[in-house]
């Protein structure tokens, strides 16, 4: 409903690199730090786990949800991050 | 619960063997996808969904909620856009790929719509196809619940704004044909005040049919150009009525030329009858006529065209043709005024005009004739030299 984020626009604008993965649309300090104490500290660890869940949204964001404790739109934020990503330069 | 201890002590590839068995996604198990695996696989072998989004992921959960939108949409969206959808959705053949561009278009549309209308539209038609093609494929395939809708709903918002978007087009699709048409008119009303020789030879070309006409067929008995005249301001009248009030306005001064264009229907028969007949009466006619015709014609369409439609307007462009239809003018004026109320009365007034006309386009010609070429004074001068040799023979004494 409401438009993209400009974190969301940041982050599919251009190549990932070696962004942390707080950059992601929907992680914040709080999820991001979460998810480095589970070994996912880099945006692309998070899409590798994307990619490997193929990119299914639902098992992506139960993954997210399981592991950082993600809310729903959290969640689906950062799906669409990935994905549009993805779409963009994959 | 024993289901639970069971999955948890299978391996990882024994787990993925599980998800195929049950129709699950062959995900990688892997230690960070082994217990989302395993909710999946609970799940499925209870049957009763943990999560209202794990019961819809089995097959395909982002689908459900395209799908509920795209029925949503449907009852408001026509037909015509499930086509162009098929074919867009037909570039994609895979179904997860469709179920991606579905959300990718969602999320572009939203960024449209905050920073144009217009873009909006466009990506708003293209959310739909993915929408709909996503409906389509997997209306048929998965029986989502009605919760997943819910979720969906801003999504399902967009289409329905796109369904808004549609009708404003169908809308203007109707507004043009009046635009069209107003145009028209507006392009005459321009014409004159630019060049006033231009609007006299226009209405000595229109003017000429129906004089001409009043003088051979009158005294012939005919009615056709009578017949025809009527029908053209009949026409003309009934088509005012039937369009909006601000068009009459306008549509006047398409009565001549413009009767045939704007207004598609009835009138375009009676225009092209007009022309054949008018102009080989107008070629047969003396040169009389013709001097007559744009002498009295401007007079005539002048007031018509004014006082009917325009009235303001009136005073001052009658004047431009000439200062002896002045007389003229008054008791036309009078019969138009008299035939605003009721448009059939024209013909009448045509009629009226061409009994009379003789006579009064007789005189008024050669009014005009001596105010040219001075007349009176070579007749008088003339005369006065006849007198003068007269009286010089007569008193001559030389016979």
């Amino acid at each position: 409903m409401s438009g993209t984020s400009q974190k969301y626009r940041n982050f599919v604008a251009e190549p990932m690199g070696n962004k942390s993965v707080t950059e992601l649309a929907g992680i914040g300090d709080t999820l991001g730090g979460r998810l480095t104490d589970a070994g996912f500290d880099k945006a692309y660890t998070v899409l590798g786990q994307y990619l490997v869940l193929k990119k299914d949204e639902e098992l992506f964001k139960d993954w997210m949800k399981e592991v950082c404790h993600a809310s729903s739109k959290q969640a689906s934020d950062c799906y669409n991050c990935l994905n549009d990503w993805c779409e963009e330069f994959l | 619960m024993s289901d639970l201890a069971y999955l948890d002590t299978l391996g990882n590839k024994e787990l993925l063997a599980k998800c195929l068995e049950y129709g699950l996604p062959g995900v990688p198990v892997t230690d960070s996808t082994r217990s989302v695996i395993i909710r999946r696989l609970k799940a499925a072998i209870t049957g009763v969904p943990l999560n209202k989004s794990k019961s819809a992921s089995k097959k395909a959960t982002p689908r459900r909620e395209t799908v509920h939108g795209s029925q949503v949409t449907t009852p408001t969206s026509e037909p015509v856009r499930r086509t162009p959808g098929r074919s867009a959705g037909l570039t994609k053949t895979n179904n997860n790929k469709i179920s991606e561009q579905s959300r990718r278009t969602i999320a572009y549309g939203l960024d449209n719509t905050s920073i144009s209308g217009r873009s909006v539209q466009t990506t708003t038609t293209v959310s739909d196809v993915g929408s709909q093609s996503e409906d389509d494929d997997y209306y048929m395939v998965d029986s989502p619940g009605l919760k997943y809708a819910q979720d969906q709903g801003p999504r399902r918002s967009v289409s329905l704004t796109k369904s808004g978007v549609l009708t404003t087009s169908y809308t203007r699709e109707v507004d043009q044909p009046l635009y069209e048409q107003e145009d028209i008119p507006r392009s005459y009303t321009y014409e004159r005040p630019h060049v006033p020789a231009a609007t006299l030879h226009t209405l000595p070309t229109y003017e000429p049919r129906i004089e001409p006409s009043s003088y051979r067929r009158t005294d012939l008995g005919f009615s056709r150009p009578l017949l025809t005249q009527t029908n053209l301001n009949s026409t003309s009248y009934q088509e005012v009525s039937a369009f909006n009030p601000k068009v009459p306005s306008v549509s006047p001064r398409n009565t001549f030329s413009g009767s045939a264009m704007p207004f598609g229907g009835p009138p375009p028969a009676p225009a092209p009858i007009r022309q054949r007949e008018s102009f080989p009466v107008s070629g047969s006619n003396l040169a009389r006529g013709r001097l007559l015709q744009p002498t009295t014609a401007v007079n005539t369409l002048y007031p018509q065209l004014n006082q009917f439609y325009d009235q303001p307007d009136n005073a001052g462009e009658p004047m431009d043709t000439e200062s002896e239809s002045e007389a003229e003018e008054p008791p036309i004026r009078r019969h138009f005024q008299n035939k605003r109320l009721s448009p059939q009365s024209r013909k009448p007034l045509v009629r009226h005009d061409d009994q009379v006309s003789p006579m009064a386009q007789f005189r008024a010609l050669a009014v005009s004739l001596d105010q040219k070429y001075n007349l009176k004074f070579y007749l008088i001068l003339v005369v006065s030299v006849m007198l003068a040799t007269m009286v010089y023979v007569v008193l001559t004494p030389n016979a």
